[in-house]
């Protein structure tokens, strides 16, 4: 299934753009301070009050006679990692799998777009980096790469503290991790599964950042009668004759565990946001950007003038 | 006990193997591959206490299906409890049926409530065809299960109008049928009725009701009623054949004696009526109840006779129709018979003639030659009829004994006893043999008996069918050779057992000539035959007599003479209204419950299909 889609393309700049000017989303990142703002010398104003006197440019002062100092400019150095989920739960339902390429691709484009260097990685069976990537232009590049990444048919469980591990003894520099994952571990449990992932991740100084792709499907909508479940990554099976009483019990547990997640990444202050597989191209990309569905109306000067007025 | 209306239904049952198949087919569950295998690993252990039942679902939910199958085929097949009757009623329509109640209502009018009532009374399972019989036996009601459909049919204004003599006998009988074609030649006492309803004033009444395989519904009150039972005009003086007596006999069935008038109406050929007027009264039940009378009139020509009965008090009279009666007086004749006997008078045969009433004979013997010479017969009869002083017809015929006509001329009407010779109209066979009538082979027709009779040393004789019409009319079938064997026991009765052949030979022949007069053939010798001495033989010569002049006279008296049973177009008016007793019980049908049963299986089936669709197929079992 083809992510290039001219929709897509669509949708990629202007949802990065909306993002943008709606303060960047789960894209935003707080640029590390540089002495004197910066090492490079943009030009020359007045000198003011204040001004520090190393800053007096005494040969211009000299031409000119008056007080003139440099101004100094200069970015930060932004690093950002994309890792992406793909283990098998991740992978045999095209659909999902697909949203989750197209989540990876607004964000990967965001990113660029901000003149981060991004390493794109997946996680499951194996961990791999793959080449950094500089500049927006090599967006189609990372989409092509993308669409022929070869997955594992192979029944797997994610194993996230795995990941972290892997990850951190990369000794990559510190910067933004977007991991892109349905966050279903091993067990029943988000914390036990994940919990120690995370922290790794934060205690090597990495600024976590949570996609959650979720695919209503998994909700069992509809499912009673006599079904045999079947779990290939737990190697897991039950035939069973479902009603709608059990299948409440079930979708009772499947929110539980959801409400975890979302509760987990509130409680360790990890920005993140939730992708419904089953949205529509424009929803999902906002969604992966954690912008609300009409984002593209909201004013955001709104609160400014409401405090005006 | 319980009974199936339609057991066919249960054919129905082989619907099981399909949903049988259904199941084995929908025992392949679906598959759903999911992810949250741990979230439901969680989930499934909390509905455990259900589990070890459910796996004995499709077991059940199979016997449930084919439970409500059953349930269902079983409502097809619709169970009763009681065994459906199956009736035929018979509406007597009878003359008798209109006599009136003392509310007003005639005896037809209240079997027609009763059977509405018995048809209201019918259960859903049971069929009824109606019958009614008034001028003829018709089906009124086709067998049905409609009770509205043969309510209808029950309508003062659908039921035919009451009234003439069907036999309600023949009625009970074909109802009988009726039942016996719908239940293949079975007729079960307890589950097949014919219901007569009816005064049971009709003819065979005793049997019909004694029957008890008939129900009887009994309608009407006992009434009083005179019947002209009998009128007829005959002539039955031989001396005087020109006086005719009239005779009328009026039956009284009522409880007390009847004054009335009887009206005689006499109207000649010529279109002259003369009436009568007698006073009668007519005794009651209790001391015969029948009064005669007769009137003599001296009328030598045909005429109709009308007699008309009026009561003093109508009410002692429920039935007008059968108090009038008609009647044909025949013209009145004598004959003149000339015996022509070969060598020696036959005086048995003379004897015989002159037993008969208004014959007068003459007899003449040949010595020479067996003809007769035609001048002679010019001498005894130059017409073949005269009128006397009285106005009556005196007929001329001659009766050869073995003996010819003349072999030219016209001549008279004959009858020849053995004729010696062939002639034109007939040839002689050429055996002579001696001839039995078989009981079984007797001239029945005549009325005439002559199981027994020897014809010995006779010829056959044979019509020549070119020169007559010959009718075999008596005797025809009837001859037997006896055994030749002269060792068989005298005492031996049985005739079949000596017979050593069988002819079947014409011995007595109607011969109607191209030209010429009538004339009656027969093998027989008289001088060898003890045929002579039977009782029958002179009838059998006023049977000859009367057939060889050919006119309406003669024709009426042999009519007369030749009946030998009921004749259908003879009417017998139920005019006894004197009602038999009454049946110790009267039918109606059996109780039964309000609500079909199939009904409540099919409210069975709907509810089992709820449930089953409730509890399994929609899967909602808590």
């Amino acid at each position: 299934m083809t992510i290039f889609t001219p929709e897509l393309e669509t949708q990629l700049k202007s949802c990065v753009r909306i993002a943008q000017r709606l303060g960047g989303g789960l894209l935003a990142f707080d640029p590390a301070k540089l002495p004197a703002g910066g090492t490079e010398i943009t030009g020359l104003r007045d000198y003011s009050t204040g001004d520090e006197p190393w800053r007096i440019d005494w040969g211009v002062c000299a031409r000119h006679d008056e007080l003139r100092v440099r101004v100094y400019g200069g970015n930060a150095q932004r690093n950002a990692y994309l890792l992406l989920d793909t283990s098998y739960g991740m992978c045999f339902r095209p659909s999902k799998l697909l949203a989750a390429k197209q989540a990876a691709a607004v964000l990967a484009y965001g990113l660029l777009a901000t003149g981060a260097l991004l390493e794109f990685g997946t996680f499951m069976p194996d961990f791999a980096l793959y080449p950094i990537l500089s500049h927006e232009q090599k967006t189609g590049r990372f989409l092509r790469f993308l669409e022929e990444m070869e997955l594992s048919k192979a029944p797997n469980i994610t194993d996230f503290a795995f990941l972290a591990r892997s990850f951190v003894e990369q000794k990559r520099p510190a910067g933004e991790v977007f991991v892109l994952s349905d966050f279903f571990g091993e067990s029943d449990s988000f914390e036990k599964d994940f919990k120690a992932g995370f922290e790794l991740l934060q205690q090597a100084g990495y600024d976590v950042r949570a996609v959650h792709l979720e695919d209503p499907t998994e909700r069992a909508e509809g499912l009673v009668g006599d079904v045999d479940i079947y779990d290939p990554s737990r190697d897991y099976r039950q035939i069973i004759t479902l009603t709608e009483h059990d299948l409440a019990v079930y979708q009772r547990l499947y929110d539980e565990y959801l409400a975890s997640v979302k509760a987990f990444f509130e409680k360790h202050e990890i920005p993140s946001t939730r992708v419904q597989v089953t949205e529509d191209v424009s929803a999902l990309c906002l969604a992966a950007l954690g912008l609300p569905k009409n984002a593209a109306e909201v004013n955001p000067w709104e609160e400014f003038l409401a405090e005006k007025s | 006990m319980i009974t199936f209306l339609h057991p066919y239904a249960f054919i129905w049952l082989a619907l099981a193997v399909p949903i049988l198949l259904f199941y084995l087919w929908r025992a392949r569950r679906p598959q759903a591959q999911v992810v949250t295998g741990a979230l439901w690993r969680k989930a499934i252990p909390l509905l455990h206490p259900r589990r070890a039942w459910q796996k004995q679902r499709w077991g059940v939910s199979l016997l449930v299906q084919l439970a409500i199958l059953l349930v269902l085929v079983t409502a097809l097949a619709e169970p009763v409890w009681r065994r459906p009757q199956r009736v035929v009623l018979v509406l007597d329509g009878t003359a008798s049926m209109t006599a009136k109640n003392a509310s007003g209502q005639t005896r037809f009018e209240e079997a027609a409530d009763k059977a509405r009532e018995l048809v209201g009374n019918m259960g859903y399972v049971d069929s009824m065809a109606v019958l009614v019989a008034g001028d003829g036996i018709r089906i009124h009601s086709r067998m049905s299960h409609d009770r509205l459909q043969i309510l209808a049919t029950l309508d003062a204004d659908a039921l035919p109008e009451v009234g003439g003599t069907a036999p309600v006998d023949e009625a009970v009988e074909m109802a009988k049928s009726l039942i016996k074609a719908g239940t293949g030649g079975t007729f079960d006492p307890k589950t097949n009725h014919v219901i007569l309803i009816s005064d049971g004033c009709f003819p065979l009444a005793d049997r019909v009701l004694k029957d008890e395989t008939v129900r009887w519904i009994p309608v009407g009150e006992s009434l009083g009623n005179v019947h002209l039972e009998t009128l007829s005009a005959e002539r039955r003086d031989p001396a005087k054949p020109e006086n005719a007596e009239i005779f009328a006999a009026l039956k009284n069935f009522g409880e007390q004696a009847v004054k009335g008038t009887l009206t005689v109406t006499i109207t000649k050929e010529s279109g002259e009526t003369d009436e009568q007027t007698l006073d009668v009264e007519i005794p009651a039940r209790e001391k015969g109840g029948l009064l005669t009378r007769s009137v003599t009139v001296a009328l030598p020509q045909a005429a109709k006779i009308h007699a008309q009965f009026q009561p003093a008090d109508a009410s002692q009279n429920a039935l007008t129709d059968d108090d009038s009666a008609d009647a044909e007086l025949a013209e009145a004749f004598t004959y003149r018979v000339l015996a022509v006997s070969w060598q020696e008078e036959n005086t048995l045969l003379k004897n015989a003639l002159q037993a008969l009433p208004g014959v007068q004979v003459e007899t003449r013997v040949l010595k020479k030659n067996t003809h007769l010479t035609s001048k002679v017969l010019e001498e005894f009869a130059p017409e073949p009829f005269t009128l006397d002083e009285s106005g009556v017809k005196r007929f001329q015929i001659v009766i050869y004994d073995r003996t010819l006509p003349p072999i030219k001329g016209e001549g008279l009407p004959f009858v020849c006893f053995a004729p010696p010779e062939d002639t034109d109209l007939w040839t002689r066979s050429e055996t002579v043999r001696d001839y039995v009538i078989m009981p079984w082979m007797d001239g029945l027709r005549s009325g005439i008996s002559t199981a027994g009779v020897g014809f010995t040393g006779t010829h056959a004789l044979v019509p020549n069918a070119g020169a007559a019409d010959a009718q075999a009319w008596l005797f025809s079938q009837s001859a037997l050779e006896v055994n030749e064997n002269q060792n068989a026991a005298e005492e031996d009765e049985n005739f079949a057992k000596q017979a050593k052949t069988v002819e079947m030979t014409e011995l007595c022949w109607g011969l109607v000539p191209k030209t010429g007069p009538r004339c009656v053939l027969t093998a027989c010798d008289l001088t060898q035959s003890d045929w002579i001495l039977a009782d029958d033989f002179p009838r059998f010569l006023q049977y000859s007599f009367d057939w060889l002049i050919d006119t309406p006279a003669s024709k009426a008296r042999l009519a007369r003479g030749l009946e030998t049973g009921w004749d259908p177009g003879e009417s017998f008016t139920d005019s006894d209204l004197q009602l038999p007793a009454k049946p110790e019980k009267i039918f109606t049908f059996p109780a039964e419950d309000l609500i079909p049963f199939w009904s409540i299986l099919a409210l069975i089936v709907c509810g089992a299909l709820a449930a089953e669709w409730y509890f399994y197929q929609r899967r909602w079992i808590e």
